[in-house]
């Protein structure tokens, strides 16, 4: 197990200098755009341009660039925003927090919801509450993540004015903070809740079926340990695949749901410095990124290993 | 026991509610408001050109003069770091008085001479600088005393005070010189009424008022600017409450549902954004001026400026009435107008070698102003046989995909405040792609009989003196036909809660707000 670990965690290196190298050709060969147009504008005369391209240091040759980024991250320097100079690290620095907040509230209140959900679906199977739930979890998954957004923002906030309409609330209040992640939790939560429903519900009723809940039955055990102790237990090595990648399709989903809500976020970094075209926060944000994914897979696949007995990695 | 747990219990009430009072005396004033950029760029004030940063810019510093915020325009500026100046005869000089006991922020000193002559020497210089274009005109600057700076011209320029004034922020150069040039963007340091508190580039900056500024306190004590790039957002953010200002939509069903709101004002500004269609003459079949005067008749300018709202209109002269530019009766137009008459454009399709009309592939931006545009014009076009293919691209790459030159037709917004600005950055043959001077010239219009003029009119001390050759190029430009002036509509578009108050100009600039003189009223 041990040495399995230590594969995987050897293998990460490598991989993020194969992304952050793929990030680094990707965006200087796709054409999006110069950061000096980006800053300067349309009213600026070419000169400008090219004088502030120099001061960038995009007219140096391609592979000095690549070495001196390279260089820098393999000193864990992510670099410097080409727009605004501040240091990315530090940009992360104060944006990660209310992601990460985010994205972990949404995911635990989508199986806080989803599994107990799923599970009565299942045990109601065929019947009126059982058609309900799934056609709503359909409804809700297909909206677009926006718009129901949206819609709880006018529900609640506008509307019932009980939450802020925009934000991510004062750092220094704690409750301050939980107000204002409820409405953006709940939008991402729902539509991950529909998917954990409904997984939920079909590994259910096949382990129902299974012979070791007969057997289970047949022993004199309770209902509720059969579906809990045994029944459910068996699920969750399924639940945690979906899990993991609910995770990380949340984090990307944020940016939509920060963008509705006002609220600070990787996903607006992002999306702010790949409309100013910023070459070096894109590549280092994006790999960033692709180390979350990396890390969220890994930890998924290790806590296989403690749930599923059948699993052992050597 | 009982009692004094009583007196205890009340003794706390009473510390409670003493603190509640308190809190409400010292209590700030904040103005937040709503802006529709997805980032705020850099705050150095040498390189903050638009309309989501230069506001924040302009807040935290001073220049030399200021516009007078009741009437701007080009001849009646306001003291601000320079108390008074002189004008030589020849025009070619002008001496600056500068103000005592001014001090910039972060204990940086006071505000001298050799500031001014530092900062107005970055700002001329095209390699440090984007407001070098607008003070082209500046030959030299020196400082006379440690409060007197005298800035020599090449050429009288009667709008370079005006450009002074919105372009020209005092920095200091013993802070420019010891923060380090990597944190220029993050780090202003200005003499003026807000210091920059907090800083989140994709997010929102927080402003707080300068308690040892110079002049009289502002209003807010503290001015959140939040960017909210979703104009559903920051609507529903205005309407309920959570923000006291807005940036708006330019579109004619936001500003009438706004209007609709009661106690909403929506504020809508000069100058007017100029939207001129540009036809690439040196690609086919552009280049043949049946074909421009054809898509000109073809296309019907009337409807999309009355799409876009009432504070859209039709253009039919190359110059929109901007100063200096052209009335009818001075330039009497050529037997067209371009009124839309589609059989017309017929039969010059017809008489280019395009009977049955031609097809092309060409950009635009992601931006709805410009797309919605394009959109009608790709239906009109079709009218007459022209088949225009769209390709959609976001804002910044077209602006870089224009410069390139490659771009058969396009649409292009922009606006200026005189008819100078204008002739040159469009139809001088010094801003076509290309070369170092390259401005919006992107269809490669070239007549030397346009430069000559613009070059003369550029010598001239004076707007009365320059006009008449500004109108006279305007007409060869009528002939010409590189562009078809399509429709302008005015750019500023603000939403405010009618307790806000603030000179009936502020946003007249459409890229300068003045937190400063805001207000609110008490109820």
């Amino acid at each position: 197990m041990i040495s399995y670990i230590v594969r995987r965690l050897l293998i990460v290196i490598p991989l993020i200098l194969l992304v952050s190298s793929l990030l680094f050709v990707v965006m200087r060969v796709v054409a999006i755009g110069d950061p000096a147009t980006a800053l300067l504008g349309v009213e600026a005369t070419q000169q400008a341009v090219d004088s502030l391209i120099r001061r960038m240091g995009l007219d140096r040759p391609l592979w000095e660039q690549y070495c001196t980024y390279m260089g820098g991250l393999l000193k864990g320097d992510l670099g410097r925003s080409l727009i605004g100079g501040e240091k990315i690290v530090d940009a992360l620095r104060t944006v990660l927090p209310y992601t990460f907040t985010l994205t972990i509230v949404s995911v635990l209140i989508s199986l806080f919801i989803g599994i107990p959900l799923g599970i009565l679906a299942a045990l109601h199977r065929n019947r009126w509450m059982d058609h309900l739930l799934r056609a709503t979890s359909t409804i809700v998954r297909c909206m677009p993540t926006f718009y129901l957004g949206l819609l709880i923002l006018i529900a609640f906030a506008v509307k019932l004015r009980l939450f802020p309409t925009i934000g991510g609330g004062d750092p220094s209040s704690p409750l301050d903070l939980a107000i204002h992640l409820v409405l953006p939790a709940l939008t991402l939560a729902l539509p991950s809740a529909a998917s954990f429903m409904r997984l939920t519900r079909s590994t259910f009723l096949e382990q129902i079926n299974e012979d070791y809940v007969r057997t289970a039955r047949a022993k004199g055990l309770t209902e509720r340990v059969v579906i809990y102790k045994h029944a459910l237990r068996n699920c969750l090595s399924a639940t945690l695949t979906i899990t993991g990648l609910q995770f990380i399709a949340l984090i990307g989903n944020g940016v939509l749901i920060e963008n509705v809500f006002g609220r600070p976020g990787l996903g607006r970094l992002i999306v702010g410095s790949v409309l100013q075209s910023d070459y070096t926060s894109v590549q280092s944000l994006l790999l960033l990124y692709a180390a979350i994914v990396i890390l969220i897979n890994l930890l998924t696949d290790l806590t296989y290993a403690f749930v599923d007995p059948r699993i052992r990695y050597s | 026991m009982r009692m004094r747990r009583t007196f205890l219990v009340l003794g706390m009430l009473a510390l409670a509610f003493a603190v509640v009072g308190l809190m409400s005396v010292a209590e700030e004033e904040t103005l937040k408001f709503g802006s529709d950029a997805s980032s705020l760029g850099t705050l150095d004030p040498l390189y903050a050109v638009g309309h989501q940063n230069k506001p924040v810019v302009d807040a935290m510093f001073d220049g030399l003069v200021t516009l007078d915020w009741s009437d701007p325009n080009y001849e009646s500026l306001l003291p601000e770091l320079a108390t008074s100046w002189d004008v030589s005869e020849d025009g070619l000089q002008i001496t600056f008085t500068l103000r005592e006991g001014v001090f910039f922020h972060g204990g940086y000193g006071e505000f001298t001479a050799d500031d001014a002559v530092f900062s107005l020497q970055k700002l001329v210089n095209t390699d440090e600088s984007a407001m070098a274009g607008y003070l082209a005109s500046i030959d030299s600057i020196q400082a006379i005393d440690s409060h007197t700076v005298m800035v020599s011209l090449a050429n009288p320029d009667p709008i370079l005070l005006m450009n002074l004034a919105k372009y020209a922020q005092m920095l200091s150069k013993a802070a420019y010189e010891d923060i380090p040039q990597e944190e220029h963007s993050t780090r202003p340091i200005g003499t003026g009424p807000y210091i920059l508190d907090e800083l989140r580039p994709t997010e929102s900056v927080v402003l707080v008022a300068n308690a040892d500024y110079w002049d009289d306190k502002p209003y807010f004590d503290r001015i959140e600017y939040l960017l909210l790039p979703d104009s559903t957002t920051r609507e529903l953010a205005f309407l309920n409450g959570d923000l006291d200002c807005i940036r708006g939509v330019n579109d004619s069903l936001w500003i009438e549902r706004m209007q609709e709101q009661s106690g909403v004002i929506v504020d809508i500004y000069p100058p007017t954004t100029y939207f001129p269609l540009i036809f690439n003459l040196t690609i086919e079949p552009f280049d043949d001026i049946r074909v421009r005067k054809a898509i000109a008749y073809a296309v019907d300018s009337q409807a999309v400026a009355d799409y876009t709202g009432a504070h859209a209109s039709v253009n039919k002269m190359p110059v929109p009435e901007i100063v200096g530019a052209a009335t009818p009766e001075q330039v009497p137009p050529p037997p067209y107008y371009y009124e839309y008459d589609l059989d017309e454009a017929r039969s010059l399709l017809a008489e280019a070698g395009y009977p049955n009309g031609f097809e092309f592939t060409t950009i635009t931006s992601d931006r709805a102003l410009y797309y919605d545009r394009m959109v009608m014009v790709q239906d009109m076009l079709k009218q007459v046989g022209i088949t225009m293919n769209l390709e959609v691209i976001a804002h910044s790459i077209f602006v870089s995909t224009l410069r390139e030159g490659e771009t058969p037709f396009s649409i292009m917004g922009s606006n200026r405040f005189t008819a100078k600005e204008l002739l040159n950055d469009f139809y001088h043959s010094a801003s076509i792609p290309g070369s170092p001077t390259a401005r919006f010239n992107f269809g490669f219009y070239s007549n030397p009989a346009v430069d000559a003029l613009l070059d003369a009119a550029d010598k001239l001390g004076t707007i009365e003196e320059a006009a008449p050759l500004w109108h006279a190029a305007e007409r060869l430009i009528m002939d010409d036909l590189p562009q078809y002036p399509f429709f302008q509509a005015a750019s500023a578009i603000v939403a405010r809660h009618s307790y806000l108050t603030y000179p009936e100009m502020t946003f007249s600039l459409n890229t300068s707000y003045r937190f400063d003189l805001m207000g609110k009223e008490e109820d």
